[in-house]
């Protein structure tokens, strides 16, 4: 696992881009809060600036009274688990862990997995996520952030690469 | 293979900062085993201690039977030696024939999920994967995401969880046990990685 680059700051949602196309899979690491009013927004993903209705999803979760699985599809981006919003207990936020196999390869949709979620000592969830991005287009780009657009902040996001090679240097 | 610097915007930098290597005390890469314990059979509770805060986030890898007299019981952790009331935890529990949810406010440690003991299926250990993202931010209370898991041919549950520790000093010291403070059976490890980011 190789260190790619990381983003921090509050505001809108922010993107990698020039991914180098070197590595076999991609990890994005999030740890984010949203400034929007409400208790729980959700965190999301999208690829190569897409924001057509090519995503689709399902989940299984937690929310600490009950276990619960759903699905949707004709998504315009890809939710990866609820983040903690304004009213929620304070300087709580979200981690979450997405895992993107065979991003550089151009002739398969692309599937994420996501671990993640929140505690807020009284409320929260935690889920899993599987993601499909209904194209084969080789992902150079990755925006991530609240759906609301307005990380808190404290806010950081972290992008790796996966590769099947020894890490030995240049 | 390189490693380029990327702008704060996430775009290539113009003149590339090509990193010839992610050497971090020898270990290259951005997983870095700091610590690990085998255990002999002697012992349960250990503490990863003056942990470097020098990575962005930590991973604690733990694979462990323990010497309770029952069939399982819970893992705990705690940080920064702090065993007052300001845990709190989400779990999601699958016991192979229904899924449920639990949760936990204002406890005394981290309960990421069940570990197999003494009347269990012999020779099954469970294992548990911790990360904990931002670690060392001072600003903010500490979420964990944990992954927890035994099967015992017939019985066996598996954990995914999100664990609050409601505290926002750097996380320096981590101390994990089974919640009676039994000992492990020989095999048993516990191994703590740091996640590194070239500029942390």
């Amino acid at each position: 696992m190789v260190w790619i680059a990381s983003l921090s700051g509050s505001g809108a949602v922010r993107t990698f881009s020039s991914i180098p196309q070197t590595f076999t899979h991609l990890q994005l690491r999030v740890f984010l809060r949203d400034t929007f009013s409400g208790a729980a927004t959700n965190a999301f993903v999208r690829f190569n600036g897409d924001a057509g209705s090519n995503y689709a999803y399902h989940y299984l979760n937690g929310n600490g009274s009950s276990a619960a699985s759903g699905a949707s599809l004709s998504q315009s981006y890809l939710p990866i688990g609820n983040d903690p919003a304004g009213t929620s207990t304070a300087n709580v936020y979200g981690s979450f862990i997405v895992d993107i196999l065979d991003y550089t390869n151009t002739n398969k949709n692309k599937t994420t997995r996501t671990l993640g979620g929140f505690d807020a000592n009284g409320s929260g969830i935690v889920s899993l996520y599987s993601g499909l991005w209904l194209n084969t287009a080789a992902i150079t780009s990755i925006q991530c952030g609240a759906d609301s657009l307005g990380d808190a902040p404290g806010t950081y996001l972290s992008l790796y690469g996966i590769t099947t090679s020894s890490v030995t240097g240049a | 293979m390189g490693v380029y610097e990327l702008s704060g915007a996430g775009s290539v930098k113009t003149g590339r900062t090509l990193y010839t290597s992610m050497n971090a005390g020898n270990q290259f890469g951005a997983m870095v085993p700091i610590a690990n314990f085998t255990f002999t059979g002697t012992g349960g509770s250990v503490t990863f201690s003056n942990i470097d805060q020098s990575y962005q986030d930590l991973r604690l890898v733990v694979f462990v039977r323990s010497n309770f007299a029952g069939s399982q019981l819970n893992l705990i952790i705690r940080f920064n030696g702090d065993a007052s009331s300001v845990y709190s935890y989400t779990r999601l529990t699958g016991n192979g024939s229904a899924a449920s949810s639990t949760r936990e406010v204002n406890f005394t440690g981290v309960y990421p999920g069940i570990i197999p003991a003494s009347t269990s299926t012999a020779g099954v250990f469970g294992s548990a994967a911790i990360d904990i993202l931002n670690y060392k931010n001072t600003s903010t209370f500490k979420t964990c995401i944990s992954r927890v898991a035994s099967d015992l041919n017939g019985s066996g549950t598996t954990d995914l969880g999100v664990q609050l520790w409601r505290n926002t000093a750097a996380i320096n010291s981590l101390n994990i046990s089974d919640v009676n403070g039994d000992s492990w059976v020989a095999g048993s490890t516990a191994t703590l990685y740091g996640i590194r980011a070239v500029s942390s």
